[in-house]
Parts: structure tokens; C-alpha cells; sequence
């Protein structure tokens, strides 16, 4: 009786997790290359494995789907298709990002929205002074500005469910993962949308508060009959 | 638990600001040389509850346990795609057909910087803008002048019935920066320097990368109504989902209080 109401607390607390991960993923819909979270809850697997356990064990994923493709016609908003990453120099050391929304600097480099210099195939990307006009970039990742080349885009590729840490900004560490090779078109004049879908996050949030409600009555039940139990047996 | 209702909050006040922006934009559909904003979002920081790699009961955990907290605004960008040109044929209506700026001496005696090309005259024949600011380089237009030419390279000359034959009176200068969305805006459809934008160059108007001079026309703001209005429905979409991601933690704050009947 005990264990199930222990059982009952800790699904309450775990649906409470997954409410918060709902929440962030619903107020991310409109930031650019963000990739939904999603939680599972691990139960089943570790009885298989023959360990027994009360509450289901909850596990965030990050999916890495592709977003849709928005046109926003402003050179510098890239956008890319395929499981490439760009690459940004941090404080912290090399960041990847799946938002393109570049911009130059004073100092005619290309930074991100928060100013970090994006990297090239060799060293940071610049404007040449010497020729001015619009830069193209290819769907190979190539800047040119008129016929000057500037450098090309540098962009990373991970196995699909390798570990990448998450920081904030869209921005992930790699730390020991090694990258792998992979092909990835840029686009220039588009960006990344979400991933998040918010019909699913409404759907998501529903059923996780009828479990929740479900629980809660479980809990209520048997801590009645606990109730009811110490009260006739102690009479 | 408190968690999702803070960062749901995060959700709906980003899109506060992201309609007031929409809002703005749309204000200014007829704002000539206004151009757009637009509010860039990144995700907000994660709270690491497992390290991915932590040692547990039967291995290590491969993936770790983060919640994120939210989204935040990084910035208003400026759009600075060409708004499209409007034939007024009033000679004093420039456009620019590229990337550069109008300069404008504000009376402090700093400089701004502008895409709108409303010039008129002032009571001494000085070229004005609508707000009555000086153009930079200072340019005078002699009182007796019947026709004013100004052509693509920025060359200003005057007829006047004195002088059938046209007669240079000046030159436009345009300004270009290496980042113009870094700009500060100053209202009146005027820019300002800021170390984002970096220093500005000026260059004589037709010079590559510059852009080249319109007369009689006007550039209009480079707002799509049609794209507004798009966007103004996902804002509003996305508030009230994220209203509805703290009723339910609401709601299941509420359950947790009433464990005990």
C-alpha cells in the first residue's frame, strides 16, 4: 500500500517534469533552428532487465528532425538542410547551431545574433574591403562577394543520436563526440523554423494532465483505505 | 513544477514583444524608406538535473537529464531588403537603388543616417529633410532655379532662366555600413552610428557597393502586409498555447494540493 502510493508520488513527479519540458518546447515555436525535447519514461526496459522499480525513470531526448524551411529574402539568414551544424567561436570554445540568422559585425566579421564569430573551412569568415556588393552564398556553403571569393561556411556533422550538451541559444557543445562526414545544403534567404508542432504540445499537455489527475486519484484511494484500515483495526 | 509556469510566461511574453514589433511594422506600411523589424529568438538556459554520462544503476545515463527554462528575445533585427520604388516625379524625391544611406546633420551637430529620400527646401534655399534637417554635404539651390536634375551618380545641377544650360551645383554622398542592421534608430526614418554598425564609408553614389541615385521617386517601406499579418497569427497562436501550458500546470498544482481531501 505504501509503495503504491510512493509508486503514484513519483509518476506525479515525473508527469510534472514533463510538463515543464512541454512548456519550453511550446514557448520555443518561434526561435529559429530550435528541435523539440521530448521525454520517455523508462520503465519497462529495466524490468526486462530484471531490476525492480516503483517509478518510471524519465529520459529527455532531444529530436533532431529537420525544421521547415522559412523565406525571409535577407541575405544573411541561412538556413540548412541536411544534419549539419554551423560552428561558432564562444568564450566557452566552439559552439554548434542550427540557427543561421548571421549578421557582420563593425569589424566585418560574420557573428551570430549574439555576436560570436561564425567559422569558415579556414579561420573566420570576413568582408573583403576591396569588393563591395552583395555576398552570395552557395548551396555549398561558399561566400563570394561579386566574383571574390571570402571563404566557405564551415559545417559539422554528428552521428544522429551521438551526445551533444545543450546549452542556451541554440547553441551545443560537442566535447568528446567526434564529428562524422555528411552532406548539408545552405540556404540563403531562409531560415530553420522550430520543429516544435503545436498541435502535438496541446495534445502532449492533455494527456499529461489527465495522467497526472489519475494518479492524484490513485493516491487519494489509498490513502482512504490506509485511513479507513487504521481506523478499524486500531479500534 | 514552478518551472512551467515561469518558462511558459518566458513563451508569452516573447510573443508580446514579437506582436508589438508586428505592430510596429505594420504602422509604418506607408513610412517611406522605413524598414522592417523582426524579433530573433534563442532558447533560454538549461537546468542540467543528470549529467549526460553520469554513472546509474546498470551503466551510464546516455543522455542525461536537462529541462530548458524558456525562450528569450536576442534581438530586433532590421530587414534591409529594398523596399520597392514609387514614381512621384517630384524632383526633390531621391531614392537609393543599393545599399547605402543619405547623411542628415541633426541641429546637435551629429550625423544621421537615412534611407527616406523626402528633401525639400528650406527658407534659404538649403535641401532639407521632411523633419527640416540639413543634408550632409550641405547643399544650396540658387533662388532663381526652374529646374532641378539630379542624376544616378549623385550629380545635383540647376537651370534657371538666367542660365538655359544646366549648372553644377553640387554632388550627393552616400554613407554605407559593414552591418546596418547594426544601427540605433533615431525615429524620423534616421539612423545612428554604433560600434555594431561600424564606421561609415562614404562614397560618391554609382561607385559599386554604394547604389545609385532616383530622382522623382520614392522608396516605400519594405513591409509585406500579407507577411504581417502571418506572423501576427502565429504570435497570437503561440501566446495563447503557452497560456494554455500554465493552466495546466496550474491545474495540476491545484490536484497536488488537494493529495490530502
Amino acid at each position: 500500500m505504501i509503495r503504491g502510493i510512493q509508486a503514484n508520488a513519483q509518476a506525479m513527479n515525473a508527469l510534472m517534469l514533463q510538463q515543464d519540458v512541454e512548456a519550453h518546447n511550446l514557448a520555443n515555436q518561434n526561435t529559429t533552428g530550435f528541435k523539440r525535447d521530448r521525454v520517455r519514461f523508462e520503465l519497462f526496459s529495466q524490468i526486462l532487465r530484471g531490476q525492480e522499480t516503483l517509478s518510471p525513470k524519465p529520459v529527455v531526448t532531444t529530436e533532431r528532425t529537420q525544421g521547415a524551411l522559412t523565406r525571409t529574402d535577407n541575405p544573411l539568414d541561412l538556413a540548412l538542410q541536411g544534419s549539419g551544424w554551423f560552428s561558432v567561436e564562444t568564450p566557452e570554445g566552439v559552439r554548434y547551431t542550427r540557427d543561421g540568422s548571421f549578421k557582420w559585425d563593425a569589424a566585418g566579421r560574420l557573428v551570430d545574433a549574439e555576436g560570436h564569430p561564425v567559422q569558415g573551412t579556414s579561420g573566420a569568415l570576413k568582408l573583403d574591403p576591396e569588393a563591395p556588393g552583395a555576398v552570395m552564398v552557395g548551396r555549398d556553403g561558399t561566400l563570394t562577394a561579386g566574383s571574390t571569393p571570402l571563404g566557405r561556411l564551415k559545417i559539422t556533422h554528428f552521428a544522429p543520436d551521438a551526445p551533444l550538451e545543450r546549452g542556451s541559444g541554440g547553441r551545443y557543445a560537442a566535447g568528446d563526440t567526434p564529428a562524422v562526414a555528411g552532406a548539408s545544403e545552405v540556404w540563403q534567404g531562409y531560415l530553420e523554423s522550430s520543429t516544435v508542432n503545436p498541435v502535438e504540445g496541446m495534445v502532449e499537455m492533455m494527456s499529461t494532465l489527465r495522467l497526472f489527475e489519475a494518479n492524484q486519484k490513485a493516491f487519494r484511494v489509498q490513502d482512504e483505505s490506509l485511513s479507513r484500515a487504521l481506523q478499524e483495526l486500531a479500534r | 513544477m514552478l518551472r512551467a509556469l515561469w518558462t511558459a510566461a518566458s513563451g508569452m511574453s516573447a510573443q508580446q514583444l514579437n506582436v508589438d514589433t508586428i505592430a510596429n511594422n505594420l504602422a509604418n506600411v506607408n513610412t517611406s524608406g522605413f524598414k522592417k523589424l523582426r524579433v530573433d529568438y534563442q532558447d533560454l538556459y538549461y537546468q542540467t538535473l543528470k549529467e549526460p554520462g553520469a554513472a546509474e544503476e546498470g551503466g551510464v545515463s546516455p543522455t542525461g537529464l536537462e529541462v530548458g527554462m524558456g525562450t528569450y528575445p536576442v534581438s530586433t533585427q532590421k530587414i534591409f531588403t529594398p523596399g520597392d520604388l514609387e514614381n512621384t516625379e517630384n524632383p526633390l524625391d531621391l531614392a537609393i537603388e543599393g545599399a547605402g544611406f543619405f547623411q542628415v546633420s541633426l541641429p546637435d551637430g551629429n550625423k544621421a543616417y537615412s534611407r527616406s529620400g523626402t528633401f525639400r527646401l528650406d527658407a534659404e534655399g538649403r535641401v532639407v529633410t521632411a523633419d527640416g534637417y540639413l543634408l550632409e554635404p550641405a547643399l544650396t539651390v540658387p533662388a532663381d532655379t526652374t529646374e532641378i536634375t539630379v542624376s544616378l551618380d549623385g550629380t545635383v545641377s540647376a537651370k534657371s532662366a538666367a542660365s538655359p544650360v544646366p549648372a553644377v551645383i553640387g554632388n550627393l554622398e552616400l554613407a554605407t555600413f559593414s552591418n546596418p542592421p547594426g544601427l540605433k534608430s533615431l525615429g524620423h526614418s534616421l539612423y545612428a552610428e554604433t560600434a555594431a554598425s561600424g564606421a561609415p564609408l562614404t562614397g560618391t553614389p554609382g561607385a559599386q557597393g554604394v547604389g545609385s541615385v532616383r530622382q522623382g521617386m520614392l522608396e516605400m517601406s519594405n513591409v509585406r502586409v500579407v507577411d504581417e499579418m502571418v506572423n501576427m497569427i502565429t504570435a497570437q497562436r503561440a501566446y495563447e498555447l503557452s497560456s494554455k501550458a500554465i493552466q495546466t500546470a496550474d491545474e495540476m498544482i491545484r490536484l497536488s494540493n488537494n493529495l490530502r481531501g
